[in-house]
């Protein structure tokens, strides 16, 4: 039916199962298992099956002693449920592929083998696949002082209202077959039919003890009522009989309903840890990083067992262990609480309480461990709760600390690969500034350099046409290098952020026309129309880097324009914005690249082999106009032809300039 | 020092880069020296200019607007051999040894001295001119290559080459002036499955050197391309 394991579950290595009960001989069953275990080389599981019949508070200690001799001994330690103990253990010991079985031997019974098979004997008749092991050991003497003292528990634990029913039920027995008695001429044996049926109602709605004492007293009514000699209570054959019967119906009655009673709440607590396991890994599955890992598990730890939770993390380079996150409210713990989550940390076992060597602590320390990597520990406060509270709620946090261990590698999975992606890019980022910077320094420098040596080793072979020209390309390449220089210097100074814009009132035509006699040279082969209507407002700009940004602008679309193509400048008013455009009729940029013309070192293709230019010029552009709080976009041409960049300056009022200042 | 470059019928040039200075100062330092110069803008252009043309060189940038730089050599090595060029402001190996194993003859790395360049030029002209060919001899007075009766000598004495000394000595000899890459070298003296072990190649080309008498630090015959390969250069001209 339904498992918790600890651990690793479903490992299809081969591994000795020891079947544990509540018994004091159940130690040396662990102990004999381990050995064979360790004989063998294989793991080994401790398993318990929870038929469903309640626990009285000595086998739940002798429980709880066994799986933590378990846990010191380096073991697993399960919990299976289901109403047959055999069953339950065959097929776990098939699921987990164990090599062997271990039980320890069961207390001697005369009677066994008379009435009903010992778990042994049942084991024996259906083993498949794996040596079953009786572990040797004194066994455990007849209980003979013991006997009878469960059932005066029992009697003390059923409450009067049981009682009181099984006397109400019995009454109504007496009426309704005095009633019929009176009504119809039967046999008085029918009557016992009816106090049968009565009895019987009693042991499945109530309890043993209450069935019991029904029996016993529609015996007595029945013998005192019904049966001649009427009113008296002479015993003979048939008395003995009908009390007999009522008996023996109220204890098969009585614990048929005892057992279903106990598989309904067994069922009841598994579903309830299923819904909680379910929940948790919802909300786990949601958490983004392991800082939310660590707040979801802690709350979702104190909200189940509704006490505190703390999850402890290994700070960076030997700092130690301390509480990352807390629940419900905030935790310091002790030294020694601290030490023993330490202990838990580097070995990766459980500490804490339930451990032996830390018995007497309040915290129960869960290291949350994958292979070789622990991603901290699990603190859960359960020296408040009580006892057997506490050993149900182990097997749940295991359960639920597997979860957070699995979220955790999960989380960090993702956040390497975000870190990988991350590193990727700046690596990317790094060598396209590299060969953007070696491309763009380098190819005004060859053409410098070439033109200036050709000048001093063929001077004289040339006509002073040719000298010219080369001089006006040293000429040219410098002035185009140190615009590239001020870029570089203008982009890491927006970069950092340390630009301070000094504002001027400008007129636009005055910036176009500085950024348009910059760049002459560039613009020598193309025809330069500007659209710049009169009466424009003034800019409230820096005007430098606006007539920088405009110089880049320009000047890339110069770059991509054929020659002889048309270069048109324009500038209107729209609301309280100054829309510039500058079209160029080059081979236009497709609609997907539009976005990323203005990133750093976009230059259509990367490196030497793609289009020249830096691609830095567009993007200091970019970070230009926000800085002014405006906008820029790549457009298609207007007539599908060339590339529109359209600026938009917000306009300010003009306070303190006259408003012909462009006249 | 030029009057051979002006004997001869002017070679035709062809230069195919984008950037108008670099193309203008090429072409009025090549026009100085006697040298047919053609130019053009894009790949497109020069493709077709090196079609219809036949220049005896073409100068190729690597970056280009409209193709990349080693897509235009493969598509020239489809149809033609003739002596190519590149130019980059790349400056590794691994880009040198991708282009030269390509099939380009020489790199030069931007920015260029006029003169290196035009020594560059010079000596890929000289290799592809059949009359200075002369069926494998050299003599400088100093060395003496017989590529035909196999025979080496320094100052008139025959020095003992082994096989693949001699090998390696025949086929820089044949690309002179052109760097060789290592690749090259390693396929053509140990076969296709030793094109890494460049220790081979040091081993060999340190005795050579040793027998011509050749300063690695300061050679006269056997120049090192670091990480590329190497280059045999005539004296007389320089590197």
């Amino acid at each position: 039916m339904e498992r918790q394991v600890k651990g690793d579950p479903g490992q299809a290595r081969e591994r000795v199962l020891i079947a544990v009960d509540g018994r004091r001989n159940a130690p040396q069953a662990v102990r004999a298992g381990k050995r064979i275990a360790d004989r063998l080389g294989v793991a080994w599981t401790a398993a318990f099956v929870d038929t469903g019949r309640p626990r009285t508070e000595a086998l739940q200690e002798a429980l709880d002693g066994t799986f933590r001799l378990v846990e010191s001994l380096g073991g697993q330690t399960a919990v299976l449920r289901g109403p047959h103990v055999d069953e339950e253990i065959l097929a776990y010991a098939r699921d987990q592929n164990a090599s062997a079985v271990v039980i320890a031997r069961t207390r001697r019974r005369p009677m066994s083998g008379w009435f009903r098979q010992t778990l042994t004997q049942r084991l024996l008749r259906r083993h498949t696949g794996f040596e079953l092991i009786i572990a040797g050991s004194k066994p455990e003497p007849p209980r003979t002082q013991r006997r009878g003292m469960p059932w005066l528990g029992m009697l003390r634990q059923t409450p009067l209202g049981h009682y009181l029913s099984a006397a109400w039920v019995v009454s109504a027995a007496i009426i309704v077959s005095a009633l019929l008695e009176k009504s119809l001429p039967l046999p008085a044996t029918t009557s016992s039919l009816i106090f049968l049926t009565g009895v019987l109602v009693v042991a499945a709605r109530t309890s043993l003890p209450a069935a019991l004492a029904a029996a016993v007293m529609s015996s007595v009514a029945f013998n005192f009522f019904f049966l001649e000699p009427q009113f008296s209570l002479a015993y003979g054959a048939a008395e003995v009989i009908a009390t007999l019967l009522f008996l023996v119906v109220a204890v098969i009655g009585g614990n048929l309903a005892n057992r279903l009673r106990a598989q309904v709440v067994a069922l009841r607590a598994t579903n309830e840890q299923s819904q909680a396991l379910l929940a948790a890994s919802k909300r786990l599955a949601t958490a983004p990083d392991a800082e939310a890992v660590q707040r979801i598990s802690v709350e979702l730890i104190a909200a189940f067992e509704r006490t505190p939770a703390c999850f402890l993390a290994a700070g960076a380079e030997g700092a130690g262990l301390h509480v990352v996150a807390a629940a419900p409210y905030p935790i310091a713990l002790s030294d020694k609480e601290r030490a023993a989550a330490a202990w838990a940390f580097e070995h990766g076992r459980p500490g804490g309480y339930q451990n032996k060597a830390q018995a007497d602590m309040q915290w129960r320390f869960i290291p949350l461990l994958i292979g070789q990597t622990c991603y901290g520990v699990l603190g859960v406060k359960l020296g408040d709760l009580p006892f057997r509270a506490a050993s149900e709620q182990l097997l749940l946090l295991d359960t639920l600390a597997n979860q957070v261990t699995l979220t955790l590698a999960r989380t960090e999975l993702t956040s390497s690969l975000a870190q990988a992606r991350v590193v990727e890019e700046r690596e990317r980022l790094r060598s396209a500034l590299l060969s953007s910077v070696s491309h763009d320094l380098r190819t005004p420098l060859s053409s410098i350099i070439g033109s200036a040596s050709t000048l001093r080793d063929f001077g004289r072979q040339l006509t002073e046409a040719d000298k010219r020209e080369l001089l006006n390309t040293v000429m040219g390449e410098g002035e185009r290098l140190d615009r590239y220089i001020q870029n570089l210097l203008d982009m890491t100074r927006l970069d950092h952020g340390g630009l301070e814009l000094d504002r001027d009132w400008v007129t636009f035509a005055d910036v176009v026309a500085a950024a348009l006699h910059r760049l002459r040279a560039e613009l020598a082969h193309l025809q330069v129309a500007r659209d710049i209507p009169a009466g424009l407002p003034l800019l409230y700009v820096h005007p430098a880097l606006i007539e920088q940004g405009l110089v880049n602008i320009i000047e890339n679309a110069a770059r991509f324009s054929p020659a002889g193509g048309a270069l048109r400048i324009a500038g209107r008013l729209d609301e309280a914005q100054l829309v510039i455009t500058v079209t160029d009729q080059g081979p236009g940029i497709p609609a997907a690249d539009r976005k990323r013309a203005f990133d750093m070192f976009f230059s259509g293709d990367s490196g030497d082999t793609g289009r020249h230019g830096s691609g830095l010029g567009l993007a200091i552009c970019h970070a230009v106009v926000k800085a002014h709080g405006g906008s820029i976009e790549a457009l298609a041409g207007p007539d599908g032809r060339g590339t529109s960049i359209c600026i938009r300056l917000p306009l300010y009022e003009q306070a303190q300039a006259p408003q012909s200042a462009e006249s | 020092m030029f009057d051979s470059a002006e004997s001869a019928p002017a070679s035709r040039i062809l230069i195919i880069d984008d950037e108008v200075q670099i193309r203008r100062f090429l072409r009025i330092s090549l026009a100085s020296q006697g040298y047919e110069v053609l130019e053009a803008a894009d790949a497109g252009k020069g493709l077709k200019l090196a079609a219809t043309r036949t220049p005896e060189l073409i100068v190729l940038d690597l970056g280009l607007p409209d193709m990349d730089g080693r897509e235009v050599l493969e598509e020239i090595r489809s149809w033609s051999a003739v002596p190519v060029i590149i130019l980059s402001v790349r400056a590794d190996e691994h880009e040198k040894v991708r282009v030269l194993d390509a099939g380009a003859n020489d790199y030069v790395t931007k920015p260029f001295g006029m003169q290196e360049f035009l020594a560059r030029v010079r000596n890929l002209l000289r290799v592809q001119t059949p009359d200075e060919q002369d069926a494998g001899w050299y003599d400088d007075g100093y060395l003496t290559v017989d590529l035909v009766q196999r025979r080496v000598a320094v100052q008139g004495d025959y020095i003992r080459l082994t096989r693949k000394e001699f090998r390696l000595l025949r086929i820089l000899f044949l690309h002179q002036g052109c760097v060789v890459t290592h690749g090259q070298l390693l396929r053509a003296i140990w076969g296709p499955t030793h094109t890494a072990d460049t220790h081979y190649l040091r081993i060999i080309v340190g005795r050579l050197r040793q027998k011509l008498g050749d300063d690695p630090s300061k050679p006269r015959y056997l120049f090192t391309e670091s990480g590329v390969g190497y280059r045999f250069v005539a004296q007389g001209s320089e590197p």
